[in-house]
């Protein structure tokens, strides 16, 4: 468990993180989201000891930590591992140098090493890679590198900095899955700091909502995003995809879900509204937006219709007859 | 012909014998003034601004002295550790001395050039300062060093053509005193082309090497 208690850090003049006490508990994936500048990268930096607080307390497992110097931050040390967006290897080292690093600082001999870094690399599926130089790999590979290496020495704790950012949907998709795996595993207590609610809403358990050097929100991951109290939870939440797959298989089969692309002329009308008299089916709708491109409205819906097959039929067709763009998503 | 090639072959040996000595000992003179005054700049692994503010000034006196004056400067210095002030191996004390502060400042601007991030990584998972330098910043730096080392090495080739101007042994000794002095041009032709061929083989194994552990890295 990672406990803060009225944690300040200032920067001079300026206060990047102001009275923040949370806590993590062990053998969770605890995002922290916020926008640029809203002090997460600080705050990540006091919880894995790389920076000291002006003021409050950092204890581990109810151990204090933040007023550790020398040789017992170095042990403290040991026991955490942190990943980058940047991903922050050594050119110097190949894809097994890498690895072995901390592995070497804590003076594993050489078998242990080699025993160890291969199973870690197993663990993150580049067994093939080990001898590879880092710059041979893509984004992916690089961020399992990097998992590896702040694996080697078993810590209790896995931070995470905007670890995903630097990756494209498909790779972050997989590194969350491989950082699940291993919380699950390994029985690690993980901490995300993120600007993408993607990525929060994908593996996180726990969520806080940081801006101005407060936690503003905290909240599991479905309380928050179900029951969002501030303006900033709400903008994050906004920006997750509305409708996905695995939500379609929830409606009934006999219902038809259609995503409606309406062009700047029929978004004016009230066309849903008579579609739904002259038809007679039933419209629930799903999700909306309208967006403005070249000053002009353009509109997207999501809605299911409901209604004998021969009037779902005959509605589709008159939604068309407006010029209407249809896609049958589900039904 | 044969009797110029004779004459070159013992001055070429005292210098490849004068610069290899004087590189090492301005490496081990300059290479931990290097590595202190990266690490000790500010924001770097170990602030410390009036340590590197002195040591930064005193490079800077040290390498604003003209090559020639130095030498003459530290003649009581050379007999005191080699017994005499002329000759080959009382040369090396003023060439290391003088090159050292140069030194200094390829290798601290070398190891600048690492990535702080890296040095965060290594901090984040509990590396000590010696570890963080010796196995991450200085192998990281190879490349740079590799090229700055070699352009030091050319330096220390130049000055120890002018240490020949007061008796230090060598080409340079041999392309003024028989080539100004006894007006042999032939000869002082032939000292200073054997001057350039080691500049040219210093530079091309120093640039292969450098380019060879990119390559291993994958970055050229």
């Amino acid at each position: 468990m990672i406990s803060l208690k009225n944690v300040s850090k200032n920067y001079g003049d300026l206060s990047v993180i102001s009275d923040i006490s949370m806590e993590i508990q062990s053998n969770v994936i605890y995002g922290i989201i916020g926008k640029s500048g809203a002090g997460k990268s600080t705050l990540i930096r006091l919880m894995s000891l790389l920076e000291n607080p002006d003021a409050g307390e950092i204890d581990y497992d109810g151990v204090r930590v933040d007023n550790l110097r020398g040789k017992g931050l170095l042990e403290c040390r040991h026991q955490l591992g942190m990943i980058f967006q940047n991903f922050n290897l050594f050119f110097s080292r190949d894809v097994f140098g890498n690895v072995a690093y901390p592995l070497e600082i804590v003076g594993k001999d050489k078998g242990t090493i080699r025993n160890r870094v291969y199973e870690l690399l197993e663990l993150v599926g580049l067994s093939d890679k080990c001898l590879y130089p880092i710059s041979k790999l893509s984004g992916g590979q690089k961020q399992r590198v990097a998992i590896a290496r702040a694996l080697a020495n078993h810590p209790k704790f896995l931070f995470c900095d905007e670890a995903t950012s630097a990756l494209d949907p498909q790779t972050t998709k997989s590194i969350l899955q491989l950082i699940r795996d291993i919380r699950n595993k390994m029985g690690l207590t993980v901490v995300m700091i993120t600007h993408q609610m993607e990525v929060v809403k994908e593996i996180c358990d726990y969520v806080s909502v940081i801006d101005g050097g407060k936690i503003i929100e905290s909240g599991t991951l479905k309380s928050l995003v179900s029951f969002p109290h501030t303006q900033i939870a709400r903008e994050f939440i906004s920006t997750l995809d509305p409708l996905e797959e695995k939500v379609l298989q929830k409606f009934p089969p006999n219902s038809r879900i259609c995503r409606l692309h309406f062009g700047s002329e029929s978004v004016m009308e009230p066309i849903l509204s008579k579609v739904i008299k002259t038809c007679q089916v039933d419209v629930n709708i799903l999700s909306g937006t309208l967006r403005t491109v070249n000053d002009e409205p353009i509109g997207e819906l999501v809605v299911e219709f409901m209604g004998t097959a021969d009037n779902l039929n005959a509605a589709i067709d008159e939604l068309k007859s407006y010029g209407i763009l249809i896609e049958v998503l589900h039904g | 012909m044969v009797e110029i090639l004779q004459m070159l072959v013992e001055p070429t040996l005292s210098t490849v014998y004068m610069v290899a000595i004087s590189t090492i000992f301005s490496l081990i003179l300059g290479f931990p003034f290097g590595v202190i005054l990266c690490v000790t700049s500010k924001g770097h692994l170990m602030p410390m601004s009036n340590l590197n503010n002195v040591l930064g000034r005193t490079i800077n006196v040290l390498r604003s002295f003209p090559f020639i004056i130095l030498m003459i400067l530290v003649f009581p210095l050379s007999r005191l550790i080699v017994g005499t002030s002329i000759g080959t191996a009382a040369a090396i004390v003023p060439l290391s001395i003088a090159a050292a502060p140069f030194v200094a400042r390829i290798i601290e601007s070398a190891l600048h050039e690492v990535d702080p991030d890296l040095i965060l990584a290594a901090k984040a998972i509990g590396s000590t300062n010696m570890q963080i330098i010796f196995k991450i910043i200085v192998p990281e730096a190879y490349p740079a060093l590799i090229n700055g080392i070699t352009l030091a090495i050319i330096n220390i080739i130049g000055y120890s053509a002018m240490a020949g101007a007061i008796g230090g042994g060598g080409l340079g000794d041999l392309a003024i005193r028989y080539g100004y002095q006894r007006f042999r041009v032939d000869i002082m032709a032939g000292a200073v082309l054997v001057i350039m061929i080691i500049v040219e083989l210093v530079q091309s194994l120093g640039s292969k090497m450098a380019n060879d552990v990119l390559k291993r890295r994958g970055l050229s």
